[in-house]
């Protein structure tokens, strides 16, 4: 179910930022922690639970998660979409619950994009009956007609589609309003309409020669580019006029459809070129001439009308002072040979008068009118979403409208008033102080591969080749997991600062007026405050390692039925320890006895977990931590998790046990990767200690 | 703080030997703050008691309990049903909570776990030193704010002995001299003069020497 809810109580949530920044607030740092164990289904469960749209987000999202991400303000942002696609391809997907009709009223969703579909999603999961109208052969929008194959797979739109349609949505394709459909006539079957149409329309250019026969505009060329097999003939060499990412769209799949050459000339510069900045480096990777900062004055042709060249001015300034767009040109000119001229400035709405007869209001330039609060056009049964009422966005600013919309929706049939600015409230963590930031681990983020750059352009192969395990697990660690960590028990609490003294980042301070605080909102959750409070007074926010931890009891239950003597291995969960590797070792192949307890790093295990597994009955513990220290993210794990088993081996020693019951290693990537020979080596020596061959001299 | 240190569990296992219940209770003031007798140092307890019994095949029932400070009769209430199940109670408090804990519950025994060992300071996360004696009559403005009576292994009131090298004690070179501290800040304050004045015997009197010691204030009693 979304995560988008209209709420009118005092108390919002707060989201990490990256949870903040995301439209849809799909639980990032959930899905990155559970992907940094290894655990890629539960992963899929997050992304998939408020995201309609996962599997196409995973390729192409522009990820503004990774924009508001605290670690760009240590290195470099956490790879967030490239893990995402990781995991959905790596995970198993939950099963789509078909919703209950619950509900009476039908409602009908126009147009299959992101937010039509999102839309169409919640309201079917409310209990609605809800039909969705798309005009093409296909649902998905503007992402399955224009982005091209290279960057998004037609397979990962279909299978977002096909699970809409899974929960109950009716998609009726091939079904086009204001032609084969009326809203009067959808209004009788229909109590509720939602307009969300898209901006599937390219504009144009009023400049001399914009007639010439061998200019194209973006949106039909990247469609018949995509559905057409569209190829350029010989000698084509092609100017894309635009900076926007349909621009690059454009200028990439020119390359593909054998153009000879693809120049590119927009208005901005370099640094203000709305593409993201990723696109751009990709076009120009694979060979797109970039011209930026130069305005197109005139498409020059020759006498039987076969384009030359393009005429451009330099550009000093794209927006005036308030922000508007107001070009203004210096003397400088150039022509831009080419032979080709594709326009990709900016998208617009169909025309749309024919919505006026059922008593649609339109605005002075042909667009929706609408109310922002309520989302309802002048008909108020008629509701809007997407771009074509709030303009150009990312699919995943669509997707959130849509689930916005949904709710506006829902309101209006129960009778009830409805406000937009009570969708979706919530708080966000703050950046992360310059103390802290100066002691967080600096670690290089994984580069997610792509196809070679000098032969990628030749084909529609997609160019991402994405992460493999290892890359994954090593990116999903430098998550700082924001705010899960450490929370104070006041009434527990005994200030004895030893927190304030353990703490590797100066979470816990004492302010200018001598109060202790455990900073939570600095917190790098590594731990080693809560293995250290005497007093028990510091929690998790988030009960990741709890849970780990609470596997003991089961674990050495299951080991001890099975053949003694039973014995545990506390070990990391991250790194190698989240491999497949080593997972399928503990699932399919560890002996019997071997109880394995992963944890979220072995800095977290306590004296008392130790001691605990003892008194369950084992008769062996072993903590294995890893040698991954420069993938890891925390500080002193090795140094702590040592101490810890040293203190637990002195306890024993004074109740008259043999101190080597408790082992403590650091293991090497292989290691882990071979575990069965570690095993096989530690029960041995087990064996020996058990049978008083071992201890000390 | 009052530190003290866990007793041996050997120790603590033989005199809990004949019990088949019990409670390890500790206090979250002083020893949680030296890490002796806190939450996590209870419950660390109670486990290897319970391992050590079974392993002896006479295995106990141990629960672990802390209560915010076991010198205070009132704190001890919210650890009774705890109490009156156990047959007897481990507490890990110092000498003080103790015994308020044997006179609260005058139907339970409770045994030290710990032994309260002096009133300190935490110098490093791990190491605590101590500090102050408690003799009831303080001299640390003549001393330069340096106790000679506590951090001087003979308590001189006119030291430094011919056993101070170097700035350490002749009885262990891991303690620093007090009265080399002392004459340190004496210079540093320009205040070695004092150093002059031979000081009189010290009278122990205030100190446990007189007896046990006990606090009036008329004006808070009820």
């Amino acid at each position: 179910m979304s995560n988008i809810k209209y709420d009118l109580s005092s108390t919002v949530p707060e989201y990490p930022p990256c949870q903040s920044g995301c439209p849809v607030h799909t639980d990032v740092q959930e899905y990155v922690r559970q992907i940094s164990v290894g655990n890629y289904d539960k992963a899929v469960e997050a992304i998939t639970a408020p995201n309609p749209m996962a599997s196409v987000c995973g390729f192409i999202c522009a990820h503004p998660c990774e924009t508001e991400c605290r670690r760009k303000d240590v290195d470099e942002a956490v790879s967030i979409r490239a893990l995402k696609r990781f995991a959905l391809e790596n995970g198993k997907w939950p099963e789509v619950k078909k919703a209950e009709a619950t509900r009476k009223e039908k409602v009908a969703v126009i147009g299959g994009g992101p937010a039509g579909l999102a839309a169409a999603k919640d309201l079917a999961e409310m209990g609605f009956a809800v039909t969705l109208f798309e005009r093409c052969a296909e649902a998905g929008g503007a992402i399955t007609n224009f982005i091209p194959k290279y960057r998004l797979p037609m397979e990962a739109i279909r299978k977002d589609v096909e699970r809409v349609a899974a929960i109950g949505v009716e998609i009726k394709t091939g079904v086009e309003l204001g032609k084969d459909i009326s809203i009067d006539d959808l209004a009788k079957e229909y109590q509720a309409i939602i307009l969300a149409l898209g901006l599937p329309t390219s504009r144009s250019l009023s400049i001399e020669g914009a007639d010439a026969k061998d200019v194209m505009l973006a949106l039909p060329f990247l469609s018949s580019v995509k559905f057409d097999n569209f190829k350029f003939e010989p000698g084509r060499s092609v100017l894309v006029i635009g900076g926007g990412n349909v621009a690059m769209d454009v200028a990439r799949s020119a390359l593909r459809c054998g153009a000879e050459s693809v120049q590119l000339a927009c208005l901005e510069c370099r640094d203000t070129m709305p593409a993201n900045p990723w696109e751009i480096e990709e076009a120009l990777d694979e060979g797109v001439v970039m011209h930026p900062g130069w305005g197109p004055m005139k498409i020059n042709t020759d006498d039987n009308g076969n384009i030359t060249g393009v005429e451009v001015k330099e550009v000093l300034s794209v927006l005036d002072d308030q922000n508007r767009f107001n070009p203004q040109y210096g003397e400088a000119v150039k022509v831009i040979p080419c032979n080709v001229v594709i326009l990709a400035i900016g998208q617009t709405n169909d025309d749309l008068s024919y919505l006026t007869e059922s008593g649609i209001e339109l605005t002075e330039r042909g667009s929706l009118k609408f109310n922002k609060h309520t989302m309802q056009t002048s008909r108020p049964d008629v509701f809007v979403a997407g771009e074509v009422a709030f303009g150009p966005g990312l699919a995943v600013e669509a997707l959130a409208s849509g689930q916005k919309v949904a709710q506006a929706v829902k309101c209006y049939l129960d009778g009830v008033p409805f406000d937009a600015d009570f969708v979706d409230r919530h708080t966000t963590l703050n950046e992360l102080s310059g103390s802290t930031l100066e002691k967080v681990k600096r670690l290089p983020r994984q580069e997610v591969p792509l196809l070679d750059k000098e032969t990628r352009a030749q084909h529609f192969d997609l160019v991402e080749i994405g992460y493999d395990e290892r890359a994954a697990l090593c990116e999903s660690r430098r998550c700082l997991d924001c705010a899960a960590g450490a929370e104070c028990i006041d009434e527990l609490c005994a200030v004895c600062l030893t927190c304030l003294r353990t703490c590797p980042y100066g979470v816990p301070t004492i302010d200018e007026n001598g109060i202790f605080t455990i900073r939570n909102e600095e917190c790098q959750a590594c731990g080693l405050c809560v293995g250290i409070c005497p007093a028990r007074a510091i929690r998790f926010r988030n009960q990741y390692a709890q849970h780990a931890l609470d596997q003991l009891e089961d674990a050495v239950k299951l080991a001890k039925a099975n053949g003694e003597p039973a014995t545990v291995v506390f070990c990391c969960s991250y790194g190698a320890f989240a491999e497949k590797a080593f997972l399928d070792y503990v699932n399919k192949e560890k002996p019997a006895n071997l109880a394995i307890v992963r944890v979220p790093c072995v800095a977290k295990v306590e004296v008392e977990n130790i001691l605990n597994a003892f008194n369950l009955g084992a008769e062996a513990v072993f903590v294995a931590g890893c040698q991954e220290e420069d993938e890891c993210t925390y500080h002193d794990v090795e140094k702590w998790a040592a101490k810890r088993a040293a203190r637990a081996q002195e306890i024993l020693a004074e109740i008259g046990l043999e101190k080597e019951r408790v082992a403590f290693a650091n293991l090497a990537v292989d290691e882990v990767r071979n575990f069965k020979t570690v095993a096989e080596d530690y029960l041995a020596k087990v064996d020996a200690v058990l049978n008083g061959e071992g201890g000390e001299e | 703080m009052i530190v003290a240190d866990r007793k041996p569990l050997a120790e603590i296992l033989k005199n809990i030997e004949p019990y088949k219940k019990v409670l390890i209770l500790g206090c979250g003031e002083c020893v949680t703050v030296c890490m002796t007798g806190g939450d996590k140092e209870a419950r660390e307890t109670a486990l290897a008691l319970s391992i050590a019994r079974k392993k002896a095949n006479n295995p106990v029932e141990v629960k672990s309990h802390t209560v915010e400070r076991q010198c205070e009769p009132e704190y001890l209430e919210s650890a009774r049903h705890l109490v009156e199940e156990a047959d007897v109670v481990v507490s890990l408090a110092c000498g003080v909570g103790i015994q308020n804990m044997n006179q609260y519950y005058a139907d339970k025994r409770t045994l030290p776990g710990v032994n309260t060992t002096f009133m300190g300071m935490p110098v490093e996360q791990g190491v605590w030193t101590e500090n102050c004696l408690g003799c009831g009559n303080c001299v640390l403005d003549e001393t330069m704010g340096i106790c000679p009576i506590a951090r001087c292994s003979k308590s001189m009131l006119n030291g430094p002995c011919g056993g101070s090298q170097n700035g350490k004690c002749e009885v262990s070179k891991d303690t620093e001299c007090a009265w080399h501290l002392i004459v340190e800040r004496m210079m540093k304050f320009n205040k070695l003069e004092a150093l002059q004045e031979v000081k009189e015997p010290k009278d122990w009197s205030t100190s446990h020497h007189g007896g046990p010691r006990k606090m009036i204030r008329e004006d808070v009693r009820l």
